[in-house]
């Protein structure tokens, strides 16, 4: 788990990684500032991207994204985990989540 | 509002749109009929609850979401005094969405403040309000008996005076019921109701200069009391009294109506006056009758539809406070009793399937957590408030 996430964390944009499981609780990170909030933050979002996705079926969720002025946080769902990458200014949030899946797909 | 989901639904890529309030609750929505009231109900909830979380969490508010699926993209932009919802193909340039949708973004951002009203930089196809002549519903204030129409009609002068200096109002309680309900219009007024009209209006707005325009004398005394919530106005030559709510109306149950005010353009929208009458815990037999009367006089429908009963507010609010839904599910139960016997009998049968409808829907939905926690109380605790 530790691996995947400093895998992640190379890639070009990413600030930090954090990977937890759908209850909230951090798996892996590779985050210097508050992991527990981050983690949160990403299964709070992941999960209910997942909700409105199946309410609207919309099939499998693929990367949800928030923006906040120039910050972005990118969710994206594994199988049994949620992936949340923080983004350094600058960085797309697409070319990310992209280059981020195919890593994942790599690892499974 | 319809107009701009419409023109937004208009770019390559986009199968749909929505308009919810920051609680989520349904504004207006431009969707396929394939999806229900009950699925954008969750949807516009859940992402209305997920961006203030994160709002709470970050300290920072949400400008975007984008949520991509194998089979569709959500797109979610946050309009401050609401969020829109946009469906989208999977395969959309979000980029190509931007720039033909934030011209109109803006345009909803700026009618929303307004309470809903076209700003004048924004006027022009598409309208999405009627304009200050075409206060609806106009018909009926034409036809409502002749001693009772100069209240009305002054009422609705004061909605549109308000509107031709950007200040929502709108008709609320029984004139507004009278307005829209040709059922009630041969009951009795109550005589405390003859000379009185209710307004609803947001705070903040600078009200009482607009109905000065108009010749009305405020309360000094009550305004200076009780002038962050309520208002009393009465014009010298007609002896008509006015009073003014703000935000709220406060009886057995709180009822939230500033965010709604924009949803109708003459009165508060039908679901707000049915509430206002199902919040009644003491309800008598003229209740029953102005409750009836709407429900009779218009078809239960969803968001968007200002001519029908928008039941997934009434829904929504009785889902989340179980004091509401323990009030709303009495008096409609009393409505099933009292219907047969007092009501003709060919409007009987259509009426008890309004409320037997509303009543099951009320039932099956999902309820809140806080909702479940007061329902483990039931009544050994009072669950209305004792109005004034």
């Amino acid at each position: 788990m530790v691996e995947i996430a400093q895998i992640l964390a190379k890639i070009d944009g990413v600030a930090g990684a954090v990977l937890v499981a759908e209850d909230g609780v951090v798996l892996a990170h590779t985050l210097e500032g508050d992991p527990e909030k981050e983690g949160a933050v990403a299964a709070f979002l992941g999960a209910a991207a997942v909700q409105a996705g199946e309410a609207m079926k919309l099939g499998r969720l693929k990367r949800a994204t928030v923006s906040m002025a120039n910050d972005h946080i990118v969710v994206l769902k594994s199988k049994e985990y949620f992936v949340g990458l923080l983004l350094q200014g600058g960085a797309s949030p697409a070319l990310v989540a992209s280059r981020a899946e195919t890593l994942l797909e790599g690892v499974k | 509002m319809r107009n701009y989901l419409e023109e937004i639904n208009g770019v390559i890529g986009v199968t749909g749109s929505l308009l919810c309030s920051p609680d989520g609750t349904l504004i207006a929505s431009v969707l396929p009929e394939s999806i229900s009231e009950e699925t954008l109900l969750v949807v516009s909830r859940t992402l209305a609850k997920t961006l203030d979380g994160l709002r709470l969490a970050r300290h920072r508010k949400v400008t975007e979401m984008d949520l991509a699926y194998e089979s569709g993209r959500l797109v979610v932009k946050n309009l401050s005094e609401g969020y829109l919802i946009i469906l989208c193909t999977p395969n959309i340039n979000v980029s190509l969405l931007n720039l033909a949708a934030n011209p109109v973004v803006k345009r909803m951002q700026e009618a929303l403040k307004a309470g809903g009203a076209p700003s004048k930089k924004t006027a022009g196809p598409p309208t999405p309000e009627p304009p200050a002549q075409a206060v609806t519903p106009a018909p009926p204030a034409v036809a409502v008996p002749s001693p009772l129409a100069p209240r009305l009609q002054a009422a609705l002068d004061i909605v549109r005076a308000g509107r031709e200096s950007r200040v929502v109002l709108r008709v609320m309680g029984e004139g507004a019921l009278r307005i829209r309900c040709p059922s009630v219009a041969d009951k009795p007024t109550r005589p405390e109701e003859e000379d009185t009209v209710q307004l609803a209006a947001r705070s903040g707005q600078p009200v009482d200069a607009t109905l000065k325009r108009l010749g009305y004398v405020g309360d000094s005394r009550f305004n200076t009391l009780f002038g962050s919530e309520r208002m009393r106005f009465a014009h010298p030559q007609t002896r008509l009294y006015v009073e003014i709510f703000y935000d709220h109306l406060a009886s057995y149950h709180r009822l939230e109506i500033g965010s709604r005010l924009h949803l109708d353009n003459g009165t508060l929208p039908l679901a707000d006056l049915l509430l206002s009458q199902l919040q009644n815990v003491e309800a008598s037999e003229p209740d029953f009758w102005r409750l009836a009367a709407v429900l009779i006089d218009h078809d239960l429908g969803g968001p968007g539809q200002p001519e029908t009963i928008d039941v997934t507010h009434i829904v929504t609010l009785c889902s989340e406070d179980w004091g509401w839904y323990k009030t709303v599910m009495m008096n409609l139960e009393k409505c099933l009793e009292w219907a047969p016997k007092q009501l003709p009998a060919e409007r009987s049968p259509g009426f008890q399937q309004h409320v037997a409808r509303l009543h099951g829907m009320i039932e099956d939905a999902p309820k809140s957590l806080r909702w479940q926690t007061r329902a483990r109380i039931g009544e050994r605790q009072r669950w209305y408030e004792l109005p004034e």
